[in-house]
Order: C-alpha cells, then structure tokens, then sequence
C-alpha cells in the first residue's frame, strides 16, 4: 500500500536528455507501465525510483516522503532485472532469503517467508536448486520472489518478459498481474511491447526521448492518444494530412468532416488527421462518402483486414466484421471517427452521429509544445 | 577427383586424424618421457635405445645434497610471501581497472606488459644496480621484489577479468535487497570472481617458483631456489640428477595447473548467465 510520485525528473547524458521533465502518479496498488521504443527513458525512469541513477533535478516521493537521496539498499522498493540477475552462486533459498538474512531475522522466520514467497511464485520446493539449474521462466520467478520477499512498498519491473518466449511471456504475464493483484502492490513495469502494456496495466505512461507523452488507461490511450506520436505507435492508425477549411469542415486526404465542437483550432490550419481501421464505414460502391476501391481482403478469423485504396491517397487499413459481405472492386468508404492533430497534439476528435462528444482529455501531460 | 581424395572417405579422415594427435602427443610428451627414464637410468650409453641399467641412486643423492633442502626451503618461503604480497597490491588495482573508470586506466592497464615488452636478462641486470644501493641483493626480500615483476601482469589481467565477468545488475540486486556496497562486494562481488582470483593467484605462484634469473641475479650465492639451483646441476652433474630435479620441480607445477583448470571449467565463468 503506497503511493509513488515522480515530480519533475531529469537526468541528462551530455547534451541529450534521458529523462526530461517527467511527473506521474502511481496510486495505491495500481500496475503502471512506461511504454516506449528502446532509448526512450523508461529504464533511466525505472532506475532512478530504484534508486541506481541519482537524477539531475527533480524529485521522487513514496506516500508523500522523499527517496531520492537514499541509496538503493535504503529504499522501500524491489526491483524485478530484465536479466533476473540471480546469483549464481546461491541456491534459490539463498537467493531470495538474501536480503532477510540482512535484516537479521531470525533463521525460522527467513526460511517461513521464503517458502511462502516460492509458493506465490509456484516454485514450492526449488531451495536447494542453482539458478543455472532453472529455465529462464523459473528464474524469472524466483526474482520475482526474491522482489516480494522483502514486501516492498514499490514492485518495479525492467522488462521482466522480454528474455522468454513468445508463449510462455503470455502466461508469465498473466501470472505476474495475478500475483500483482493477489499481494496487493505499487508497481511500475517498464516494456517496449505495446500489446503487453495494454493487456496488464491499469495505466500506461507512454514516453519517447525522454517525455512523457500521455498517461491514461488501456481504454483512453487508444481511444484518445494525447500525441500524434502515441496515435501512430498504439495499435494501427490510418494519417492523413488534412486543413480546416473556412465552412468549418476539415478535408482529410480525400474525406471531408466536420471539425469538431470546442476544438481549439484556428481557420486553414494544418492538420494531421488520425482514423483507426475500425472506424471507416465501408460499403458497396455507390453509397454516402468516397469511392474506394478494395484491392486486399484478409480474413483474420473473427474480423477482416481490407486494404482500400483512393486515388491520390495512401492505401488505408481498413478492419470490418466477417458478417460485412464485401466483394473486392469498386465500395464507397467514410470515416465514423477521427482524431485531429494540430502540431502533433490531439486538438479534437470527432464522434460518430449519436454519440456525445467528449471535451479533449485533460489526461494529457505537459508534452513540448504543449 | 581431387588431390585431398582421401578427405573423402570417413575411416582415412578419422585415420589422419589420429595420426596427428599421436603426432602432436609424442612432440609433447616425448621429452618429459626421457626425463622420467633418466632420472631411473643408471647406466644409458649411445646406441643403446633405453638404459642398460636402473637405480634410484641420483633420487638418494639429490634428497641428501645439502644445497637441495636448503633449495626447498628458498623456493617454498618466497614464491609463497611473492604471491600474497602481489594479492594485497594487484587484487585491489584489478578490481579498479574492472569497476572505476579513472584517467590513464587503459594506459597502466596496459603498461603492466612494460616487464615483459624487454628482454628480462638486461631488466635484471639494472635492477640489480638499483637493488644494490638499496642492499637487497642477496637478501629475501630482494629475491621476492625480483619475483614479483613475473607475477604482476597474471595477478591483476585475470582477476580485472574475473571482476568484469560479474555483471553490474547482479551487484545491483544485491542493493536492492538491502546490502551496502560493502557487503556486496564481499558476499556477491567477490565470490563470484573467485575462481578467477584463484587461477591468478596460481599461476602467480608459478611465476614466483619456476623464476631464475632474477634470484640468481640478485639472490646468489646466499639465496638460491630450486630452479636457480637447476642450473648447477645441469652444468655440474650427470644427466640422472638434473632429471630427477627436474621431475621434483615439475610436481608441483603440474598439481596446481590441474587444480587452476578444475576452477576454470567448473567456474561460475563457464556456467554462464542465462540471456548472457
């Protein structure tokens, strides 16, 4: 139970910056995810709160009280290794009793603690193995026991699935969030796997070179990306470059949209207009919207991938329902929704008909230019 | 076909190959196999192929000269202090060069190979006019100072490569769970290294104990160690006592290479890290 806050952190390699400007909240027992392409600064993020790398500025509070001047050892967080990083020359009960052992507890307890620690993990009876012993999914576990053992206010985790296969990296997860939900704690989990970050955590901080580009839930990040930058590395987004027009319309690529109620956009402004697959309405030829021509149909089990192609235009990736009947040649295609980028920020988002439209998300951190 | 025709068939290729390791196998052994037997020989005159007589006459004279025990104790008593006494002042520059980053690391990292870049004998010889004004010639310590210069270089390169094959993240976990970097060197840090440090310190020993130049440089007469001892037996006696000699300096060299190899391959350094 603890609540982590980091309040302006900057670290700076040189002239670049690894980490500029970033502030966030992690609540009680949330699971949030810094997510971003590698050189990002989630890693120098995640090894600052653990205390690995003093920051320039800023400052790092656990339930309102400053650790960012206490080394590593003095910290009330645990940190899950990308590599594990076990000791090879302990076993497995050594190697997650280590840090009670310090705390001079008593022998009885340690060897308790560590067996209920290896029992949440699912390793019951792995003590006396060595770490060169286990499978890389085993001594990812007992790292993560050798983590909770210590009951740490803050669970950090390096990229903790990115060393093992692609099936068992699913399972871990799911165990890793069941164990996260079960002890109830604080964590943070770095990856640059998007597909992870949204199928785990309750937040995603996104980050490219060094800023924090937008953190709100799963839902939100990919409904309402803050940032031309999140819209385009969060799942498929079809980008058109569109201009709002004096009527009050905005002409994306070959579309023509109302702009949105309460955006703040000014007349003839440049636009990047963002559509996700599944937000076109695509029909037989002759219908409202433009005609298109569909030139690729995949079927993808429980819907279609379509590649439309427009004259003039960029092919666009299209998804619809395997119930759709849709022939390839001429159809006529229209977006439903679309995001509105003015200098690479979301400045409006239209909604289908019928649908209230929500003002512009205040979850959007303070990103350059902002 | 070609002229490597018989590459082709399995039985030749597996013939050739074992024509070769015996080959390279008789270049080894060959002479040490002389050693042995004239050490047992009694009589071995031209032409004859082996001895015509054996004994063990030269082991009974080599074990009652006066010059050998006193040999035993030089070599025992300095090769030892040389390698505790190049522990203490290389460990510590090797676990520097491996863990900090300070102006000129590469420049004596590299500049350790100084003793061996000369011809040692011309290295000696100056270090002997120095060691003369400073009146170390013909004592212990002078013998070990002159020793030592052998041990400098495997003392600090293979424990600096012990330290470096300890990844940062397992010393970090240890911070993380709770130890200072004190007690991470010394519970994480080091017994990970120690293979390391220990093939160092062996080969340092044997640097120490197979050295003869410099001791008969700056220890003759008074302090003379079994291999400088060698030399007047090779020069002075028949064939049999330098053999058997020969055979008594090789023991030990022999066990703790054995014992050097057994901590290389059973290390945590062939072990390995997974993800590595």
């Amino acid at each position: 139970m603890a609540r982590l806050e980091l309040r302006n952190l900057v670290k700076q390699y040189g002239a670049v910056y690894a980490v500029n400007d970033v502030s966030l909240e992690v609540g009680d027992n949330e699971l949030l995810c810094l997510l971003g392409p590698s050189g990002c600064g989630k890693t120098t993020t995640l090894r600052m709160i653990g205390g690995f790398i003093v920051p320039d500025s800023g400052d790092i509070l656990i339930d309102g009280a400053s650790i960012a001047r206490l080394p590593p050892e003095r910290r009330p967080t645990a940190m899950v290794f990308q590599r594990y990083a076990l000791w090879p020359h302990m076993n497995v009960f050594d190697n997650v009793g280590f840090g009670l052992q310090l705390r001079r507890q008593s022998k009885a307890d340690v060897a308790r603690a560590v067996k209920q620690a290896l029992d949440l993990v699912g390793l019951p009876g792995f003590d006396k193995r060595r770490p060169s012993q286990l499978s890389g999914g085993q001594q990812q576990r007992v790292a993560l026991a050798r983590a909770l053992v210590l009951e740490p206010r803050i669970l950090l985790l390096d990229e903790p699935l990115s060393n093992l296969d692609a099936q068992l990296r699913i399972r871990m997860r799911e165990e890793l969030t069941a164990i996260q939900r079960r002890v109830g704690i604080t964590s943070v989990f770095v990856t640059h796997d998007q597909e992870e970050a949204l199928s785990i955590a309750d937040r995603i901080g996104v980050m490219r070179d060094g800023v924090l580009q937008q953190v709100a839930s799963p839902t939100e990040l990919y409904a309402r990306p803050a940032t031309l930058f999140v819209a385009t590395f969060i799942g498929i987004m079809n980008v058109l470059d569109g201009r709002l027009a004096g009527d009050g319309r905005v002409t994306a690529g070959p579309f023509t949209l109302p702009a949105p109620a309460g955006a703040r956009l000014a007349s003839g402004q440049q636009l990047v207009v963002g559509i996700r697959p599944e937000d076109f309405q695509l029909t037989g030829p002759g219908g409202e919207g433009v005609q298109a021509r569909v030139t690729q149909i995949t079927d993808l089990g429980h819907y279609r991938r379509v590649t439309v192609e427009i004259p003039d235009t960029k092919p666009l990736t299209v998804f619809t329902s395997k119930l759709q009947d849709l022939p390839f040649g001429a159809a006529t295609i229209q977006p439903q929704r679309a995001l509105f980028y003015a200098d690479e920020q979301l400045a409006g988002v239209m909604e289908p008909a019928g649908t209230a439209a929500a003002p512009v998300p205040s979850t959007s951190v303070g990103a350059a230019g902002a | 076909m070609a002229k490597s025709w018989f590459l082709g068939v399995p039985e030749l290729r597996r013939a050739l190959g074992v024509i070769l390791v015996l080959a390279l196998g008789l270049f080894l052994l060959l002479p040490l196999l002389t050693m042995v037997v004239w050490a047992f020989a009694d009589v071995w005159r031209y032409p004859h192929l082996l001895p015509s007589s054996y004994s063990l006459r030269w082991w009974s004279w080599v074990f009652h000269n006066g010059n050998m025990t006193k040999a035993i104790f030089w070599s025992l008593t300095t090769a030892p202090v040389v390698t505790l006494l190049s522990a203490v002042i290389c460990l510590p520059a090797a676990y520097s060069f491996s863990r900090l980053n300070f102006p000129g690391r590469r420049f004596f990292f590299i500049s350790l190979l100084a003793a061996n870049a000369f011809p040692k004998f011309g290295l000696y010889i100056s270090i002997a006019t120095l060691f003369f004004r400073l009146n170390l010639i013909n004592t212990f310590w002078g013998v070990v100072f002159i020793q030592m210069i052998n041990t400098l270089v495997v003392m600090t390169w293979i424990p600096a490569a012990g330290f470096d094959s300890v990844p940062r993240e397992l010393e970090e976990a240890g911070r993380d769970s709770g130890a200072g970097p004190f007690r991470v060197f010394w519970r994480i840090t080091l017994p990970i290294a120690m293979p390391a440090l220990i093939v160092g310190g062996i080969l340092a020993f044997l640097a120490a104990f197979d050295e003869a130049q410099g001791t008969f440089i700056v220890g003759a007469p008074r302090i003379t160690t079994m291999p400088v001892l060698m030399y007047t037996l090779v020069t002075n006696y028949p064939e049999p006592a330098s053999a058997v000699f020969s055979i008594l300096l090789a023991v030990p060299s022999l066990v703790l290479l054995l014992i050097a190899r057994r901590f290389l391959l059973a290390g945590y350094l062939a072990a390995g890290f997974k993800g590595r």
